[in-house]
């Protein structure tokens, strides 16, 4: 779309246009890092993940966590709730430009409205007024353009104190983060102010939600690697229906119909 | 004129299909409120018996949860047995396993099953209970390519305000019960799939089981 408008040319030119400039984007971004494309569900840097994610849960243990049950502890659910739609309502020019950059102009029509809404009639975005009137709420950032444009995600990859991610979720996290208009503008002690203030907030929204996932993962890499990926692939497509090959392999696994069934399943079943 | 009058009677059976769906639909409403008898009758759309059946299991949950004066223990272990009564756990046991379903002896199938109903139960009792001013709403169902169904919906309210939940439905000897529960894209069969074969390839069958059995001993003392 973009390159369309500002290039002046015809269709198959910008498509070809596109593809070559997703082949660059994908070569200079990925091939350096992931080492070529690799199938998503394989996880060739598992040992060092492993490492990476050990490192973050003792980070989270000993720092985060206590933090953000300070937090939690200090201030009312409402405030807490307000912060996360401030900083909502401040990302929200983003999310309208990711989406007309991905070639949504409905989605980002409705940016707009909800921009405006929780301006005028959220006190400056502390109330997210437009989701009591059940309007859809979009979640976009440079990694999910990315993806739209065709940049392949990589394998997995767990970030030292951010997480888990991909090589192009990662390119799209230092993009976002550098492209916030706000650091240009205040000396950087405050702009990592106002990140810790936003992760901080995040953190306490999670407290149970992470205590609970502890306790019940058999292997809490695994789940959160599984979760994340999973979860990013429904963010990408917008909640769009999963590939029929990967819903074959995950409802009726190869040999699945010639598994019989016998009394005993129904007893498990029946039993109270 | 012939092209003409037979593109008439296409759309005449359409407007007719349209009006004798439209009158199924209504009446799955109606039976929504006794699924026994909407389940029963077998000339019912696959979609509507587990719509039914999805917005029973939320009635259930949600009557549960706004019970007032009932311990939270109480709570958990009444949520628990909507979870059992509801769910296909010889089909999900299956599927989490795959392919090493296989490797397990006839008596570890039976104690896998036994064990993971135990956890999984445990596993969303002790999730839902939190939950406590929000709404569910059925979004639609969708008939998928071999028989089974998804319903899917939207919690409405709290702190999870928006969030997708997809029920994927299966019709096994002609009782309809749910197999697997996808959150935000994020499949639980897929995600214990991962993690048990893992633990399979570390230690096979035995420690699987034993790493089970940790789980639901742990579970049942620290609450």
């Amino acid at each position: 779309m973009l390159f369309q408008f500002s290039m002046g040319a015809s269709n198959a030119d910008a498509v070809r246009m596109r593809g070559r400039v997703r082949t660059l984007i994908a070569s200079a971004c990925l091939c350096a890092a992931a080492g070529c494309a690799t199938p998503p569900e394989s996880d060739p840097w598992e040992k060092l993940n492993r490492k990476t994610f050990a490192f973050n849960v003792a980070v989270d243990k000993y720092a985060y966590e206590p933090a953000a049950k300070a937090w939690d502890k200090v201030l009312p659910d409402f405030v807490e709730t307000g912060i996360g739609n401030l900083f909502d309502h401040a990302n929200r020019p983003f999310v309208l430009l990711h989406n007309l950059l991905q070639g949504k102009p409905a989605a980002a029509g409705e940016d707009l409205v909800r921009l405006i809404a929780n301006t005028i009639f959220g006190f400056g975005g502390l109330v997210d007024v437009a989701s009591m009137d059940g309007m859809p709420e979009h979640d976009e950032d440079w990694g999910q353009t990315l993806a739209v444009w065709g940049v392949e995600s990589g394998p997995y990859l767990e970030l030292p104190f951010f997480g888990p991610s991909t090589p192009r979720s990662a390119v799209g996290l230092a993009a976002d983060t550098f492209g916030a208009p706000y650091s240009y503008f205040i000396p950087f002690y405050a702009s990592a102010t106002v990140t810790a203030t936003r992760l901080l907030n995040t953190r306490a929204h999670y407290l149970d939600q992470l205590a609970q996932e502890r306790r019940d993962a058999f292997d809490w890499y695994v789940f959160r690697r599984d979760a994340y990926l999973q979860n990013l692939k429904n963010r990408v497509n917008d909640g769009a229906v999963m590939a029929s090959e990967e819903e074959n392999d995950l409802y009726y696994y190869d040999d699945f119909e010639d598994d019989e069934y016998d009394e005993d399943d129904e007893e498990v079943n029946d039993a109270d | 004129m012939m092209q003409i009058e037979s593109r008439h009677r296409r759309v005449a059976i359409l407007v007719l299909s349209a009006l004798v769906f439209g009158s199924v639909s209504s009446l799955a409403e109606e039976s929504a409120s006794d699924p026994e008898r909407a389940a029963a009758e077998t000339t019912e759309q696959p979609t509507q018996v587990a719509h039914a059946l999805v917005s029973e299991i939320i009635d259930l949950v949600l009557a549960e949860l706004s019970k007032q004066g009932v311990e939270k223990e109480a709570k958990i272990k009444a949520l628990e047995s909507i979870v059992f009564s509801k769910f296909d756990f010889a089909t999900i046991s299956r599927l989490v396993l795959a392919r090493n379903y296989k490797r397990l002896t006839k008596v570890q199938r039976r104690e896998f099953q036994e064990l993971f109903k135990a956890y999984l139960s445990d596993f969303y009792g002790s999730r839902l209970v939190d939950y406590v001013d929000e709404k569910v709403e059925v979004k639609g169902a969708r008939l998928e390519e071999r028989g089974d169904v998804t319903v899917m919906t939207k919690v409405i309210g709290g702190d999870v305000d928006g969030i997708a939940m997809h029920y994927r439905v299966r019709n096994r000897k002609g009782s309809w019960k749910v197999i697997d529960v996808t959150i935000e894209g994020v499949s639980t069969v897929s995600n214990f799939r991962s993690q048990f074969k893992e633990i399979m390839i570390q230690g096979g069958p035995e420690k699987l089981l034993e790493t089970l059995r940790e789980k639901n001993y742990e579970d049942a003392n620290t609450e």
